[in-house]
């Protein structure tokens, strides 16, 4: 049997629009708070704005060059393009469904979206005055004709385009060939897109207050159509990291990046035939390249609706992380992880003491160093905040910052620069590869000598994004976690080359060959008796060494579950090849994000938490950690979550063979693991109560939520 | 750092300390501490700069890699700064390729202006006594090994390979080689990739050493077989050896097959292969066959690797200041031995080497306050008390000029070059000659040394005009230093009117150094 038969390969563009199917789902689903639905209405959105700049850009780019390799699925670019297309147009039209029907679900809350045409009088005053004195000023119309170059049209973002007419015969404007005279406003992207009008939750949107007022725009001019559009360009640039100073390379990039070729344009039906013929002439698009939207076009704003104050019912309880289980009786945070290792589950725990132990290391006279990955951090990160301090402090502060974590780096340009003013010693990674491991290492005197306190994670040091991502992080004091820690800052910052690894297994060295072996020993296992049991929990499931030696597993009777939020290639189910093989995803709520991988090992389970998909991109093109999780009761804890989740028949789809998904549906009681692993928590946190009675838990959780 | 401990500032506070190694493939950096009767390593860094293949072809290191290597040393020191380590108690040193350099002292100079470390470069033989110093640590933690029986140690650098045995707990003899892993692929490494039998050539080579060898081994009837050498951690690894407490073991036949699968494979196919770094596949199969052909001398069927690093030794010793003063004391006991063994090869006259010894070293200890030298140079003392008259082996006629010739090229345990010409130097004075100027051999020495060696010769020359007679006459001296003379008692209850000629004949140069005379007498045993 030849395991690389594309048969058993599913596409991943492909499975990755079933994810956002999935996100879709979420809106659709009735059981979802209606403000929570309108949420994912936007999350679907600026999922496809990425997937298209640079996933559907690379397919479309590879039909234009005339590529005609098939991928590991067997599919060739041409017809992947037009699979690809043919989805998301079904998709995007699912979308705006479902849209249309939340919003007038909403109209029945009493949120409601008014046409220009149904303002009142008042209103109408109102919003001209809104009108003249702040949109106005921001508005810049372009002529444009067949005579001159088409105007650079910023990507991603909403467009008028004008067709006007003279009312006089003659006028130095007048397009060559005299039919017609289009000009291009671009709408602010700087003033909010739902325009709040006087009386409560009545929203009007800000194109259609400029689209009826530009009569004093275009004076001498008659507008014959008024046409909205929206316009995705091909973010898939390279980035020249031979380069002196990557901080300015990156800045230049992320400028490139604004230009790069129309892969979409969106529109409603109602445009002028003429401007969009001129349009799509002048874009160089191709029919499928056209959306043509039953509503507003770029739904991502809709967010800003969801944020309205009250209507609580229409939205998710307000979750509150708990106390970290391991830390809630901690008074000296370096004594708690000396004594055991600790691990956190975020954000269902509070991402607390990864900021305390931060804090109080930039403080602590014993601390002589702090060395840490950044990759995405939030606006005002108090981790950046607590670097900065313990760099004035006179702490050794390195800091290895990941310029180039996509579409963040705007961002991380910025913090970057705070961080050197500041002292610290900030490095931008190995030239080729992206470092995406999340470690933290602080190095401290003790009495009896130098002690390292290690923080590993498969979530980003983003305080942020730790309350609605689910992570997990380990803390130990352990002096070959230390070790092996500090090797690998010294690999990055250039010092050195790899050592022999104690703990801790790194791509792209030793990563994918580790994981290679670990499923070969469950194989050995099965064959001679002894159960072989697989678990693996992750965001992507792309790499197709490792899907090979699973279905390898599977044929040898290991019993496999996969827990895959997103794209996952591996296709279940197929007589004699993956048989064992279950795979979920869930999407709920939260993000899933965790990385966890368990193997059974004949009764001796071994479990890492990482950073890293199992995905080519993450083993061979970026520096990522798996972390072993060593401690009996950390591992019991890891392995009650992975039950949970493959428990799940509230927020779980099952992966069909044919690559489509279904809601798992079953007799037993509803489990919605996000919602059950809270409860959890609460179960940790009484038990600790009664092994230490002298604190009371309760009073600190309020202190706490505070 | 070898013998004399400088006195460095130290760092009291911290019992955290940095090494940093410059050997021929890469930098080192160590950062450790002391954790009860342990070394704990907090910090192991790597930093590849290929400078051996630099000064091996081409005499020079070049400006691309002394670059590379100043940016690999202001990495170490950032790393240091994290600890908190003083600059100052740094240890640095540097072997081979450094050594062999002819730009050696700009590069030295280059590191000490960069960086502000001053790089100590170690000759061979300290290179060699450091590992040997490793080897004996390791041994004594070791308690699994046969070592009644002889033990062949070989430890093989990059520049040379250096073998000893050891017996009894001692390190009785060692014997260097002006060969080694990266330096045979260096000298052959163009035949390498022309032929796929370049392990002939390899052979060829080395059975030209053999030849060397079997004079110095085959008298020894040697059972155990023990190893050394970096690149021994890659054979290691290529053979999956197994490790039991902390000792690797390799089965002759594993080791052989091996050899056998490789020895045709040029270093491309080998780095394909076994997926290696082409530096690593060129120095393979090199060092497997000088291993080989050392196993070839031992009845072992396996090999004993043990995993010793120069920097770590050095650190050791920078922890562990108590254990290794006594190691030292231990040491010195394998030097001694190590230089009769170079006596008994020219058939000294034990009884009067032994005398002679003794006389010396009385006379060494009573004028410590007028000739103001250290343990080290009694030891040289010693040992050209041991050695002085070898030279008879060749002819008696001017024996002490190929005394002279014989120590110098001999090899005595922990000893370094410098130290034997001084030894040479003394054993060359004892007789009739006296220190010259002119004499090349003198000349060759730089002034302290020259004092040094003048110093020791007149000690040893009164030392042995006291057994003149070779017939030890003489049981013991007593001596007395006065203000202006100094009085040797000798105990005997035979005449010594020869002794007595022959000690004012020999006084001279003594009188002319110390300023003060010496006189002989005599005292009854009863």
């Amino acid at each position: 049997m030849n395991l690389n038969d594309p048969m058993y390969f599913l596409n991943k563009q492909l499975s990755w629009v079933e994810f956002n199917k999935r996100v879709l789902e979420e809106a659709q689903d009735e059981n979802t708070p209606l403000l929570e639905r309108l949420k994912f209405i936007s999350i679907v959105s600026s999922n496809f704005d990425e997937f298209m700049m640079v996933r559907v850009s690379r397919v479309r780019r590879a039909v234009l060059d005339g590529i005609d390799k098939t991928d590991k699925s067997g599919l060739r670019p041409e017809k992947l393009y037009e699979l690809l297309s043919k989805k998301i147009h079904k998709l995007v039209n699912d979308q705006y469904d479902t849209y249309n029907k939340i919003i007038s679900q909403l109209e029945n809350e009493g949120i409601k979206l008014i046409k220009y045409v149904n303002l009142s009088k008042k209103e109408e005053i109102y919003i001209k005055d809104y009108f003249k004195d702040i949109i106005k000023p921001c508005l810049t119309p372009m002529a444009i004709d067949e005579s001159r170059p088409f105007p650079l049209l910023l990507n991603k973002s909403l467009n008028i385009g004008i067709s006007l007419e003279s009312e006089e015969s003659e006028n130095f404007l007048k397009n060559k060939t005299g039919d017609h005279l289009f000009s291009i406003i671009r709408v602010p992207s700087n003033i909010k897109r739902f325009i709040k009008l006087k009386d409560k939750n009545r929203y009007v949107f800000l194109e259609e207050v400029i689209i009826n007022n530009l009569n004093n725009i275009f004076p001498g001019y008659s507008i014959k159509s008024t046409n909205l559009f929206r316009m995705t360009r091909n973010a898939d640039v390279n980035l020249n990291e031979d380069t002196q100073n990557l901080l300015k390379e990156m800045e230049s990039y992320v400028k490139r990046r604004r230009w790069g070729e129309p892969v979409r344009l969106e529109i409603n039906s109602d445009m002028d035939k003429y401007f969009k013929k001129f349009l799509i002439k002048s874009l160089d698009l191709k029919p499928k390249d056209i959306y043509v939207l039953d509503g507003p076009i770029d739904l991502i704003p809709v967010l800003e609706l969801t944020k309205v104050d009250g209507y609580g019912p229409l939205k998710y309880a307000p979750r509150v992380a708990k106390p970290a289980v391991d830390f809630v009786t901690s008074e000296d945070i370096f004594k708690t992880v000396r004594e055991k290792d600790c691990l956190v589950h975020h954000p269902f725990e509070s991402f607390d003491p990864v900021v305390k132990i931060i804090k109080k290391a930039s403080e602590d006279p014993k601390v002589l160093a702090i060395k840490q990955t950044l990759y995405r951090v939030s606006g005002d990160s108090p981790i950046i905040k607590a670097l900065a301090k313990a760099s004035n402090n006179g702490k050794q502060v390195t800091v290895l910052v990941e310029l180039k974590a996509r579409f963040d780096e705007k961002n991380n340009i910025g913090w970057a620069k705070k961080l050197e003013s500041a002292g610290c010693h900030v490095i931008y990674g190995l030239t080729g590869l992206k470092v995406h491991s999340k470690l933290l290492l602080i190095i401290r005197e003790e009495k009896d000598g130098i002690r390292r306190y290690v923080h590993m994670a498969t979530g980003n040091y983003n305080d942020t994004t730790a309350k609605f991502y689910t992570d997990i992080g380990m803390f130990t004091a352990k002096e070959t976690f230390g070790k092996d820690v500090s090797s690998l800052f010294n690999i990055l910052t250039g010092y050195s080359s790899p050592p022999v690894w104690k703990k801790i297994i790194v791509a792209p060295m030793n990563f994918r060959k580790k994981f290679l072996n670990l499923i070969n020993k469950e194989i050995e296992n099965s064959i001679s008796g002894i159960p072989g049991r697989i678990i693996i929990k992750c965001n992507s499931l792309i790499d197709k060494k490792l899907i090979k030696k699973l279905y390898e597993a599977s044929k040898a009777g290991v019993k496999i579950d996969l827990i895959i939020r997103g794209i996952c290639c591996l296709r279940p189910n197929i007589k004699e090849v993956s048989e064992n093989i279950r795979v979920i995803s869930i999407v709920g709520q939260l993000l899933e994000h965790s990385r966890i991988f368990y193997f059974y090992n004949s009764g001796n389970p071994l479990i890492y938490g990482s950073s890293a998909d199992w995905r080519p991109r993450n083993l061979d093109r970026r520096v990522e950690v798996a972390f072993p999780i060593e401690d009996e009761d950390l591992k019991e804890k890891i392995f009650s979550i992975l039950k949970l989740l493959l428990h799940d028949n509230i927020k779980a789809r099952e992966l069909k063979s044919d690559g489509t998904y279904q809601r798992v549906k079953n007799s037993l009681k509803p489990i919605n693991s996000q919602d059950k692993l809270y409860k959890k928590i609460d179960c940790y946190l009484q038990k600790k109560e009664k092994q230490s009675p002298n604190i009371n838990i309760k009073r600190l959780f309020k202190i706490f939520s505070k | 750092m070898f013998f004399k401990k400088k006195n460095k500032q130290k760092n009291m506070k911290s019992k955290i300390k940095a090494g940093i190694y410059i050997d021929s493939q890469a930098l080192f950096l160590k950062i450790v501490q002391r954790e009860d009767n342990k070394i704990k390593f907090i910090e192991e860094l790597e930093y590849p700069v290929n400078l051996g293949s630099d000064t091996f072809a081409n005499y020079k290191i070049g400006f691309d890699n002394v670059d590379k290597m100043l940016k690999g040393l202001s990495g170490f020191i950032k790393t240091i700064e994290t600890y908190n380590i003083n600059k100052d108690s740094i240890i640095i040193v540097a072997t081979t390729a450094i050594r062999a350099a002819e730009n050696k002292d700009y590069i030295l100079d280059q590191i000490h202006v960069k960086t502000g470390l001053k790089v100590e470069v170690l000759t061979d033989n300290a290179e060699k006594f450091i590992i040997y110093r490793g080897i004996r640590n390791k041994l004594s933690e070791i308690s699994n090994i046969d070592l009644e029986k002889k033990s062949l140690l070989s430890y093989i650098g990059t520049g040379r390979l250096g073998i000893g045995i050891y017996e009894n707990e001692m390190i009785t003899s060692t014997q260097n080689i002006r060969v080694g892993s990266l330096k045979l692929s260096e000298i052959l490494g163009e035949i390498q990739e022309k032929t796929d039998k370049f392990y002939l050539v390899v052979e060829e080579y080395l059975s030209s050493f053999s030849y060397m060898l079997k004079s110095f081994l085959n008298k020894n009837s040697i059972k155990t077989f023990i190893a050394t050498g970096k690149n021994l951690n890659l054979i290691l690894r290529l053979l999956e050896a197994k490790n039991i407490n902390g000792l690797s073991y390799i089965s002759k036949n594993k080791f052989n097959n091996f050899y056998a699968k490789i020895k045709d494979k040029t270093p491309n196919q080998i780095s394909q292969i076994y997926n290696l770094s082409l530096e690593n596949s060129e120095i393979l199969l090199p060092s497997m066959a000088i291993y080989k052909n050392l196993w070839s001398f031992t009845n072992s069927k396996k090999m004993i690797i043990l995993d010793i690093n120069l920097i770590d030794v050095l650190l050791y010793e920078e922890v562990f200041p108590k254990k290794s003063k006594l190691e030292f004391q231990n040491l010195k006991a394998s030097t001694i031995i190590s230089a009769k063994k170079v006596g008994e090869k020219y058939d000294y006259n034990y009884a009067h080497a032994t005398v002679i010894e003794k006389f010396a070293l009385k006379i060494f200890d009573n004028l410590r306050e007028i000739h103001g030298l250290d343990d080290r140079d009694r030891l040289l003392l010693q040992l050209a008390a041991i050695l002085h008259d070898i030279g008879k082996f060749i002819s008696l006629k001017n024996h002490y000029d190929h005394s002279y010739e014989l120590i110098r090229s001999s090899h005595i345990f922990g000893v370094t070059n410098k130290e034997l010409e001084i030894i040479a130097n003394i054993s060359k004075y004892h007789s009739v000659k006296i220190p010259d100027v002119n004499d090349e051999n003198y000349k060759k020495l730089d002034n302290e040394n020259k004092i040094l060696v003048s110093k020791l010769a007149a000690l040893l020359r009164l030392a042995d005009s006291l057994d003149r007679a070779h017939k030890n006459k003489i049981k013991d001296i007593e001596i007395k230093l006065k203000k202006d003379s100094l009085n040797i008692i000798a105990v005997t209850d035979e005449p010594i009117f020869l002794e007595k000629w022959v000690f004012n004949e020999k006084t001279n140069i003594f009188e002319q150094i110390f300023g003060i005379k010496a006189n002989l007498m005599r005292k009854e045993t009863r």
